[in-house]
């Protein structure tokens, strides 16, 4: 039975379908949908989201939440945007986003695994904390026409790629790497599962879920210098959807928000998908304030459509594992 | 056993003190009765909510409910657009409450039906509602409540306002 489930758990498969779906749909009603432009809009798009996504990988994989990323991209941007009025130079500007996001990541590591105090609950602290942090420091305005010497710098392509695609995937190559070829893949997976059985297994649990919440801080960091760089503005409510968006798209890609079980190509999938159904629907004519509507029913159906098809399958193969086959039933 | 203040309520009250403390050293002109009004106004709204949330954590089992603020708009939302489609207006207070409960019966659903995970489940059911009710308004604020309605929002006993003594005092002194 198990390895039927986890047949039906290639959610990447799904994703990829409902990508393909979705897009001969689009591009049936919509002669605008499969323009080279349009996609490259997609993708551009999809950038901040993608990182913000990975780091949500991991967070998740080791059972913790980061409801704040939104809002480290928001502080960060700030950054790199008064970097850029002052007249730095673009790279300094570029680097300052990353920084700036590594530290708000260790603050949230170290609100969590030091103050003992559960993720969601001190991330939403945070979320506040921020929130007014980029009010205080936006002072209720924009800012806005920033110097283009960092969308230059970024809108560069090296070997005709643009350079996003190359961060993105080696941010994504680097993380593979590192939870499938180090020791820290299988810690993550391992406290995820257990963090007291982690423990006493010997793991530095506290060192790794530090790891995820730092590497999840700079990789929106860097989210929020593509931000700038593609906009050159930074406005009163920067990255205030992008947290739950990037949970569902992680939850999406089959990540388990109870932690244990990752999947870095399905959050990349969940993603592109995400942004490709908005995409779609507003070229189609769906107006733009129907999106979140879209991506709640989107998260509903597949893992309803999961659960269903899960539940229906065991209850015709054994009617009697129903009970044990889910461990939430205990109560 | 001796009764024992909780250390989480202690620090509540000393947050409480410090905050109105703070107030009668800075701005002592808050320190007016219609503070009090406005507060209680005001925090009626999200102790409702808040009760609520309590019933759902305390359950267990990884249980939130992260729509509870989509709910409420679009539980009000729908209502006051069946009212200007011609309802009367007597029927408001209840299809909100009606409405509240249906939505809340789908999260229910989704939860111990489907099985998702309360943050998840809540999570997509907080889209679709919020969505929704944004959607279908534009954004717009609603108007039209009708007059014999507002009284009860807003009217005071004693500085107390009416909704907090009628709706958040009964179920939180319980």
């Amino acid at each position: 039975v198990r390895a039927i489930l986890q047949r039906f758990g290639q959610r990447e498969a799904l994703l990829t379908l409902g990508c393909i779906v979705s897009g001969l749909v689009f591009s049936s009603l919509s002669p605008y949908f499969a323009t080279p432009d349009n996609l490259v809009t997609i993708a551009r798009n999809s950038t901040e989201l993608l990182l913000i996504g990975l780091g949500m990988t991991l967070l998740l994989g080791i059972g913790g939440i980061d409801v704040s990323v939104g809002s480290v991209l928001g502080l960060a941007a700030i950054g790199v945007g008064r970097l850029l009025e002052a007249g730095a130079p673009p790279a300094l500007a570029a680097l300052a986003g990353p920084v700036a996001g590594l530290a708000l990541g260790l603050v949230a590591a170290f609100v969590v695994v030091f103050g003992r105090i559960p993720a969601i609950v001190a991330t939403l602290g945070l979320l506040g904390v921020y929130r007014a942090g980029i009010f205080l420091a936006l002072g209720g305005s924009w800012l806005s026409g920033l110097p283009v010497g960092l969308t230059n710098l970024l809108a560069a392509r090296i070997f005709g790629a643009p350079v996003s695609l190359l961060v993105i995937a080696l941010a994504y190559g680097a993380v593979f790497v590192a939870v499938r070829l180090t020791p820290f893949g299988a810690h993550l997976l391992a406290i995820g599962h257990s963090e007291a059985k982690a423990r006493l297994a010997g793991i530095g649990v506290r060192r790794v879920q530090v790891a995820a919440f730092v590497i999840s801080g700079g990789l929106s960091g860097l989210a929020a210098s593509f931000y700038v760089a593609t906009y050159r503005n930074v406005e009163m409510t920067i990255g205030a959807t992008l947290a739950l968006e990037a949970v569902a798209a992680v939850v999406l890609g089959g990540t388990a928000v109870t932690g244990g079980r990752i999947s870095l190509l399905g959050t990349a999938f969940g993603v592109i998908l995400l942004r490709l159904l908005q995409n779609g629907l507003l070229l189609v004519g769906v107006p733009s304030l129907w999106q979140p509507v879209v991506t709640g029913l989107l998260l509903l159906l597949v893992l309803g459509a999961e659960a269903l098809s899960g539940r229906l399958l065991l209850e015709r193969l054994y009617p009697s594992a129903l009970g044990a086959a889910s461990p939430r039933e205990t109560r | 056993m001796t009764p024992r203040v909780s250390p989480i309520l202690a620090i509540l009250g000393l947050l409480w003190l410090v905050v109105v403390a703070g107030l009668a050293v800075l701005q002592p002109a808050a320190l007016a009765l219609s503070t009090v009004t406005a507060v209680l106004q005001f925090s009626t709204i999200l102790a409702l909510v808040a009760l609520g949330q309590a019933l759902v954590i305390v359950c267990g089992g990884a249980g939130i409910d992260i729509s509870v603020g989509g709910m409420v708009s679009l539980a009000v939302v729908l209502a006051m657009l069946l009212v200007k489609a011609g309802l009367s207006g007597v029927f408001l207070p209840f299809l909100c409450l009606a409405l509240g409960l249906l939505l809340g019966l789908v999260n229910g659903f989704l939860v111990t039906r489907l099985r998702l995970l309360p943050l998840i489940a809540t999570l997509g059911t907080f889209y679709v509602y919020s969505g929704v009710a944004v959607a279908l308004t534009g954004g717009a604020a609603q108007a039209g409540v009708p007059a014999f309605l507002l009284p009860w929002g807003r009217g005071t006993v004693w500085g107390l306002p009416l909704p907090f003594l009628t709706l958040a005092l009964p179920p939180c002194s319980l």
